[in-house]
């Protein structure tokens, strides 16, 4: 039977293979993504502890509403981070992370 | 009176300044003196009104005004009211870097540049109040998002950029992990407020390994936003490419918005009795432990103001970890929470005025590096006092509100029997002064070429003035804070 | 959900999630990104989060992947050709995930609510149809349906009408942000 373990080590493992993506990749975009993962992994996490978690017989809709909040605010920041990214690439024409090395000291 | 007025307030205010901006016809100066007209207004309401601050009852859940937050709240409007007249300063660095070559308007971005500020103010007034995990989430995040635009917003110097991506990545991987940590630590409880988190972890039955994964990732998550080691290698290239009123607002306002929510999740975590107080307590204990040596001795080595003070920024950051930790010691009058806010009081006037220097220095062509500082102190003598003043304090000698702040936390740690921590923090402090101190002879040096004298508006004037005296003053009469918040808890 | 369903949900979000990481061209990087999301939106449902699925199809595969790709495509990045990737970077990464997997297997081994099934938690909708005070919900209820969209916009507007104004002002602040950044000229 599928228990809440399943899901939250189902969870976990999307937020590792986001984590390892962040530190090995090296193309700006691809990191991002992988930090997209792993912001849904948490997502899953909240929206699995929300079922087991009955309030008056229905799934806690507070996490619920954390998980609404985190999409929204996942979305406005893709938005800037690509803006951000773009503007980068137009001064530097790369979104490598080698090309992010001016700031040293 | 409802505290959100003030917040309401301010957001309108932002939102009308980004409104008038495209229409207006004279200076767009003339914005950022209406923004500091009403962060002024918000200030005197806040200290009028102080005592008499009561929440609607629909928003006590998650909103609190006590002494803590209205003290932060004030933190973060001054904050604001420092970055806007720093702003005016580095308004011509500003339009270099924004502004086209073929549209070099006199204040390109400068309407933004002050109106922004304004919804991270109330970002961080939302942040002090905030008591449950979704609130705090979303101020958090309203924070964050506006220091991404912030940091990147000189959009033709690669530098501003450079910094821009590496926040953004730093500060979504920061995001990621504080969602997770939160999931679990709702998850276990079955609680979003921090009241019902600290209930549920005093009687809480059973192992306590899978609270203690929760409540390290959230810490984690937080420990980005106020640059704690391991968390802290943002900090120096985020510092020395963003905007110089950023930087400032980053390493004050950010900070201690970050340190008022890190005071009540660290006050949950460690309530009497919880299951997992002790061992957040070492965690913590250990995080500043390295952010103290990490901050102190990185900075040893820096040629470049602005790295040099990213270093300190973390440092200092140690030092407040330090002083949350101390939370069993009783024989001190003044709790570990009071001892976070009043480091940061004596914090915020010296390193705005680090910046407002460095800004000031930048847009007439001054360097940011340390050898071109040289001869500072002979050209404009009043800036150099005022800069030997606030490096000082930021050192720590005695009379300056500095001393009183690191005094604070040593003693705290004194009689928590840290040694440890302390003979780190003791190193800490002697090594700041070495390298403030070296600044200090830089600035007094004789420059090989001539530079000009430094100017000033009336108002960076004014500011300087206020925040000179608060140094001398909280240094001489430290009370006069303690008043502040032992008077808001009456 | 039979617990074929969840394996094979579960293995579509998680091999399309490490594709994400293995791809060299960022184009497979995003579309393997979607599939993953799809995966993702199939457990979300599964967990009676109606909602929350569609919106995760929605918004993440929709909008923002079409956003990710946009930008590929506008920058026209080709794969990493002929770059070797870091290897000190790949292994630190590695090592990060499976310390954290390792700590994540004793932590759940020690979760006690762990071992609970969504049949052992059955959700109770009589008892919900009785506190429930709005009528639309309430009927919904009393015929055992899960009304989970209305029960997402109630607990948003009744508990946290202020968190969705700072959401507002976030999304201002984003907005602003992304035409400065990306305007030619700032007059």
């Amino acid at each position: 039977m599928i228990t809440l373990n399943h899901y939250l080590f189902v969870s976990g493992i999307l937020f590792a293979i986001g984590l390892t993506g962040v530190v090995a990749r090296r193309n700006i975009l691809t990191i991002y993504m992988c930090l997209e993962m792993m912001l849904s992994a948490a997502n899953l996490t909240l929206v699995a502890f929300s079922r087991f978690h009955l309030t008056d017989g229905l799934p806690d809709y507070n996490a619920q509403a954390l998980v609404f909040f985190t999409i929204t605010v996942a979305a406005a920041e893709v938005a800037v981070g690509l803006a951000i990214i773009v503007a980068l690439y137009r001064t530097k024409h790369s979104v490598d992370v080698g090309a992010v090395d001016n700031l040293k000291g | 009176m409802n505290p959100l007025n003030i917040e309401l307030g301010l957001g309108v205010l932002g939102l009308l300044l980004l409104l008038a901006e495209p229409f207006l016809s004279s200076s767009r100066k003339v914005l950022a003196y209406v923004a500091i007209a009403g962060l002024l207004v918000a200030l005197l309401t806040l200290i009028t009104s102080g005592g008499s601050m009561s929440v609607p009852a629909t928003m006590q859940e998650f909103y609190i005004a006590d002494a803590l937050a209205l003290f932060y709240k004030g933190v973060a409007i001054i904050s604001t009211l420092a970055v806007i007249i720093i702003s005016l300063e580095y308004a011509p660095v500003l339009n270099k870097f924004v502004a086209g070559d073929n549209a070099r308007g006199k204040e390109a971005g400068l309407g933004e540049f002050v109106s922004l500020p304004l919804f991270v103010c109330v970002g961080m007034m939302v942040m002090a109040s905030a008591k449950d995990l979704i609130t705090i989430f979303v101020s958090l995040e309203l924070v964050t998002v506006s220091f991404y635009v912030l940091v990147s917003f000189m959009r033709r110097s690669a530098m501003s950029l450079e910094a821009g991506v590496k926040y953004l990545i730093l500060g979504a991987l920061s995001t990621g992990l504080l969602v997770y940590g939160m999931a679990w630590v709702y998850g276990l409880t079955g609680q979003m407020s921090l009241d019902g988190i600290q209930k549920a972890l005093v009687n809480w039955k059973g192992d306590n390994t899978p609270l203690l994964f929760g409540a390290a990732l959230v810490l984690a998550g937080l420990g980005f936003k106020v640059a704690a080691v391991p968390f802290q290698i943002w900090v120096p290239d985020v510092y020395q490419g963003a905007p110089t009123p950023i930087t400032a607002f980053l390493s004050v306002g950010s900070k201690a918005a970050g340190f008022a929510v890190l005071t009540r999740v660290v006050e949950t975590f460690t309530a009497k009795g919880s299951v997992i107080g002790d061992q957040v307590i070492q965690l913590l204990l250990i995080l500043a432990g390295a952010t103290i040596l990490v901050g102190n001795l990185s900075a040893i080595a820096q040629t470049n103001f602005k790295r040099l003070l990213g270093y300190s920024s973390i440092a200092h950051a140690g030092y407040l970890l330090l002083a949350l930790a101390c939370v069993h010691q009783h024989s001190l009058a003044i709790a570990p929470r009071n001892i976070v806010a009043f480091y940061l009081a004596t914090y915020l006037p010296m390193t705005f005025l680090c910046f407002l220097v460095l800004s000031a220095a930048k847009a007439q062509g001054v360097g940011e590096d340390l050898k071109s500082l040289k001869g500072l102190g002979h050209k404009s003598p009043l800036l150099g006092l005022a800069l030997t003043i606030a490096l000082a304090s930021l050192a720590g000698l005695p009379l300056t509100a500095g001393f009183m702040g690191k005094m604070f936390v040593i003693f705290a740690a004194t009689y928590e029997s840290n040694y440890l921590c302390l003979a780190l923090a003791i190193i800490g402090a002697a090594t700041g002064f070495y390298y403030y101190f070296k600044v200090i002879l830089t600035i007094y040096s004789t420059p090989e070429v001539e530079t000009e004298k430094i100017r000033l508006s009336v108002l960076s004037k004014v500011m300087l003035g206020v925040f000179v005296a608060a140094i001398i003053v909280i240094g001489v009469y430290p009370d006069a804070i303690q008043h502040v918040l032992v008077a808001a808890v009456k | 959900m039979p617990a074929p369903l969840f394996y094979f949900f579960s293995l579509l979000m998680l091999i399309f999630g490490a594709l994400v990481v293995i791809c060299r061209n960022p184009v497979a990087s995003a579309l393997s990104l979607v599939v993953s999301f799809v995966g993702l939106a199939a457990l979300f449902i599964s967990l009676d989060a109606y909602f929350i699925g569609t919106i995760q199809i929605l918004v993440y595969a929709g909008a923002v992947m079409v956003l990710f790709l946009f930008i590929i495509m506008l920058l026209d990045i080709r794969a990493e050709a002929g770059r070797k990737p870091n290897m000190l970077a790949v292994v630190g990464g590695i090592a990060l995930a499976v310390i954290f997997l390792v700590q994540l297997g004793s932590v759940l081994s020690k979760n006690e609510m762990g071992n609970k099934t969504v049949a052992d938690v059955p959700i109770n909708y009589q008892t919900a149809a009785q506190v429930q005070k709005l009528d639309t919900i309430k009927a919904d209820l009393q015929n055992s349906t899960l009304p989970d969209a209305k029960l997402v916009g109630q607990t948003l507007f009744n508990r946290y009408p202020f968190q969705i104004q700072l959401i507002g002002c976030l999304l201002l602040v984003g907005t602003v942000g992304v035409v400065l950044l990306s305007k030619r000229e700032v007059n």
